[in-house]
């Protein structure tokens, strides 16, 4: 049987947390890599609002007047060279008060499309006046050229009103989870929030890409979409944990893995599911001429989705883990597990029977162990569960 | 549950889906877009002045909702965002620098002297006029009733004798086409100006509540920065209302001389000119004469002395009247300006074009969801079909009757929000066949599998929904902009997935249990594991 069938019938026994380090070196070198460019990589268009030096902020908070306009082949502009056209606007530009206006051309399904970023214009007069610029200088009629004018105030209002939103919805959350689960549940779901949104955050920075409000709202989704499937992580996690943990049947960490290898398919399935309609966004938006939004929305959720569904398994549940396996109830029947164990190995070493058990310590514990053995060990001598699977497998 | 109660569970959430849908493609209710995707102007205004409360910047959006419609813009949206921000969506707009003009400016209080009264329909001064019982008092003199009603109907009369009669003295283009009665030759134009470029001279403005009847008046006597406080105020065991209107006492001095001179005009037999105007941009909000001291229960305003002291007492008719004049008043107070954060305009064809390709890309991740449900859960995958076409349908209706009904419009945000609830959705199924499989997986019949399962499935996606959910609440409310639209499509398909889990998922996974198909071989793709029971 192949490990993916087994993975596919929730019966795979794949050590998740016996590999927690190597889980846990992963998410830090991405949380660094991100934390790195978010405050020492020097974007061109820091946001003004923020403590980080690496994000690009668009017009919408910083403050400024971005103009887009087709350029038509009988106008003015028409028989103008890509490369020229930007000189040639500005020069046009200069005229009405902003020379410093940053000007690029783009082309999409034969149109050519110029894109004009300039600073707040001092006055509504003078709004009007860039905006009629550009749309003289290109022969674009009023009706096609769209324009967007912040003022840097506002675009001040609509960053702090996100982050009042974020501090309430994690207020919330950490109290409906903790009253929900138990508290542990919510540093763990906090944390793995955290690591998401650090992360896409960070790929932003990384790669220079504009933060836009459709980038705040995708990053929102992404937050309500790794709380969610954290959710559903933890509903397993509590389920089996109290079914055996607490009974005494099997360690915390043995019990968490049994609810992590049945949730794992799902979870596969479900950023599977979730990403084939993102990447259709992503791909057809990006053949739209103009349409940055679609574009901006569906590439912070590709990539906060995947962080979110790894997330859940790899760094909410370890943090978990260690929280719980603390508790001295835990604690105790780990102790009595692994002495058990010991003996077991005792025992089995003197057998010609080659050892199926896993490594004494679960931190050393590297390969998958094979089903149905290992860890949970403890669990095979007393159990319907086990039991059932024996003799289902004989079959 | 008896399989009776699913069936009827089914049957119910079917009809309401397609028989809802139905509906809606029936009367051809289509679902309202944003402007991000049908174009047009989107204004962001923040009101700043001293006192602003919820109270002011809900008038702000009155009067700028009014301004507007005198531009004879297609459906404005005059929104409060929050705070002190408002929206203003105007769709289909190509020039939207005149509208950006008369959507600034500061709005105005006034009080100025009624010259003259005009009818611009003939025959209406008489039903409409609801100023009648209004009459303006010295509250440090009179806390009696109001006047009697005779005397404010003899009023009325003389204006419309009057306005009559003085129509000879426009000098005003007439406006002939409002006028299909036929009534009135010389209806003269109504002031387009309404700031304080106007203060000192004549002008005519529309009542508020009857834009039919329009008002001659004097030069402006006052503005609202005079006034310190107004409330709306009852006697105790009475059901009189008025509002209690102070001023400053530069104000008072110069209240005092123009009511000392109305009331000196009402003396002499002319009520109408002894009416003073309560104007706020550019319509009168109330007229109303001066009390007479001679009249029912003593006090009133006297020729010679006027209103002193600056406290001064309006008789309304009912508490309802006399809280909006008190709320005009207040808000005439406070200079608010109106500052133009965020204008965006975006063309018709960009608009058409991320519709486009939003249904195009939700369309095509749909098609693409559908197929891997099959290929992984085989004839399960089915199930799905059926779920996401209820979810499609219920949204559609949803979208479509909130657009109708209360102004809810689809931007580009939301249609994202959309795409990525497909995902959410299939979630649903996803952890309940999964469930399904581990139950079967550890030895149970499908039978009680399927109840255990299902049950335990439901659970843990109502727990998870209500974590989504309160996010989007959460949104909603502190958001601005763009992420308030998503937050509340993203609310909506919460809610619909919760429907659809349980008043579809449900049911039909318990009713296909009774007819076997779980037993059969790769109904689920499990087929080992199900074999294995059997």
């Amino acid at each position: 049987m192949s490990r993916f069938g087994r993975a596919y019938r929730g019966e795979s026994e794949f050590d998740f947390l016996g590999r927690s380090k190597l889980w846990f070196a992963l998410s830090g070198a991405l949380l660094l890599v991100s934390v790195l460019s978010l405050f020492f990589r020097p974007a061109e268009t820091p946001c003004r609002q923020l403590p980080t030096k690496g994000l690009n902020c668009g017009i919408e908070f910083n403050g400024g007047l971005s103009i887009s306009a087709p350029v038509p082949d009988d106008g003015p502009l028409g028989e103008t060279d890509d490369l020229d056209l930007p000189g040639a606007l500005s020069d046009s530009l200069a005229d009405v008060g902003a020379e410093d206006a940053q000007i690029q051309v783009s082309t999409a399904e034969g149109t050519r499309n110029v894109q004009v970023q300039t600073r707040e214009a001092t006055s509504p007069e003078q709004r009007a006046e860039i905006v009629g610029g550009v749309s003289d200088a290109t022969g674009a009629s009023s009706e096609d050229t769209t324009s967007e004018s912040v003022s840097a105030s506002f675009g001040g209002e609509i960053t702090s009103k996100a982050l009042r939103a974020l501090l309430v919805f994690l207020v919330v959350i950490v109290v409906f989870m903790s009253w929900r689960f138990e508290w542990k549940m919510a540093v763990g779901a906090l944390a793995a929030l955290f690591h998401d949104m650090v992360i896409t955050a960070g790929i932003y920075a990384l790669v220079g890409f504009e933060v836009t409000p459709s980038t705040v709202v995708a990053l929102l989704t992404i937050l309500g979409y790794s709380l969610y499937d954290t959710v559903v992580v933890f509903d397993k996690l509590e389920e089996q944990t109290s079914l055996f943990a607490t009974t005494g049947r099997m360690t915390y960490r043995d019990a968490a893995n049994r609810a992590l290898n049945q949730v794992f398919m799902r979870s596969l399935n479900t950023s599977l599911t979730t990403l084939l309609p993102v990447s259709a966004l992503l791909f057809i938006g990006a053949g739209l001429l103009g349409a940055s939004t679609l574009e901006d929305l569906a590439l912070a959720l590709l990539i906060g989705i995947l962080a979110g569904t790894y997330s859940s398994i790899f760094f909410a549940t370890p943090i978990l883990a260690i929280l719980k396996e603390r508790e001295s109830r835990y604690r105790n029947v780990r102790e009595k597990v692994l002495r058990e164990q010991r003996r077991r190995r005792v025992t089995e070493d003197k057998s010609p029977v080659p050892a199926t058990v896993g490594a004494p310590e679960h931190e050393d514990a590297d390969a998958p162990v094979p089903a149905g053995t290992g860890s949970g060990s403890v669990s095979m001598t007393k159990p319907r569960a086990g039991t059932k699977k024996k003799r289902r497998r004989k079959r | 549950m008896s399989p009776q109660r699913h069936k009827i569970t089914l049957a119910i959430a079917l009809i309401v889906a397609f028989g809802g849908l139905g509906a809606v493609l029936a009367t051809d209710t289509r679902p309202r877009l944003g402007l991000d995707l049908e174009g047009g102007t989107s204004v962001i205004l923040s009101a700043s002045g001293e006192g602003i409360d919820d109270e002011a910047v809900g008038k702000t959006v009155d009067i700028i909702r009014e301004r507007i419609d005198g531009l004879g813009v297609a459906e404005p949206e005059v929104t409060a965002q929050g705070g002190d921000t408002i929206q203003v969506q105007l769709p289909g707009i190509e020039d939207e620098n005149a509208a950006l003009e008369v959507i600034g400016t500061t709005a105005q209080l006034t009080f100025r002297q009624v010259e003259e009264l005009i009818p611009r329909d003939g025959g209406e001064l008489l039903e409409e006029e609801e100023e009648d019982d209004e009459t303006t008092k010295d509250a440090g003199k009179n806390k009696g009733k109001s006047d009697d009603d005779s005397k404010n109907k003899d009023r009325k009369g003389d204006s419309k004798g009057d306005s009559k009669g003085d129509s000879k003295e426009d000098n005003d283009d007439s406006d002939n086409e409002s006028d299909p009665a036929g009534g009135d030759e010389d209806v003269p134009e109504i002031t387009e100006a309404a700031d304080q470029s106007v203060n000192d001279e004549e002008v005519v403005y529309p009542d508020a509540e009857d834009s039919n009847l329009l008002y001659r008046l004097a030069p402006a006597e006052l503005t609202g920065d005079v006034i310190t406080s107004a409330r709306a105020v009852t006697e105790p065991g009475s059901n009189q209302w008025f509002v209690s209107l102070d001023m400053d006492g530069e104000g008072a001095e110069t209240w005092a001389d123009f009511t000392s001179e109305l009331a000196c005009l009402r003396d002499e037999g002319d009520p109408l000119s002894s009416q003073v105007a309560i104007v706020l941009d550019g319509e009168v909000a109330t007229a109303t004469g001066m009390a007479d001291p001679a009249g029912s229960a003593g006090g009133g305003v006297e020729c010679g002395t006027g209103i002193t002291g600056g406290e001064s007492r309006i008789d309304m008719g009912s508490q309802e009247e006399a809280k909006d004049l008190a709320l005009v008043l207040r808000y005439g107070s406070l200079p608010i300006t109106l500052t133009q954060e965020s204008i965006s305009k975006i063309s018709p064809s960009l608009g058409r074009d991320s519709l486009e390709t939003g249904l195009l890309a939700g369309l095509l991740g749909l098609a693409l969801v559908l197929i891997y449900v099959v290929v992984y859960y085989r004839a399960l995958g089915f199930v799905v079909w059926g779920g996401l076409v209820v979810f499609a349908a219920l949204s559609y209706m949803v979208i479509a009757l909130l657009g109708a009904g209360a102004g809810l419009s689809l931007s580009l945000a939301g249609i994202a929000g959309f795409i990525v609830s497909i995902g959410v959705t299939t979630d649903s199924y996803i952890v309940v066949f999964e469930r399904l499989k581990d139950e079967i997986a550890s030895g149970r019949s499908s039978r009680s599998a399927i109840d255990r399962g299902t049950k335990r499935a439901l659970r843990t996606i109502l727990v998870a929904d209500f974590v989504t959910g309160s996010a989007a609440v959460i949104l909603f409310f502190l958001a601005v902009g763009p992420v308030k639209g998503f937050a509340l499509t993203l609310g909506l398909a919460t809610l619909i997935d919760v429907f659809v889990a349980f008043c579809f998922t449900r049911p039909v996974i318990s009713l296909l249990r009774k007819t076997g198909v779980f037993e059969s071989e790769g109904f689920m793709g499990i087929k080992s594991t199900v074999g294995a029971q059997t």
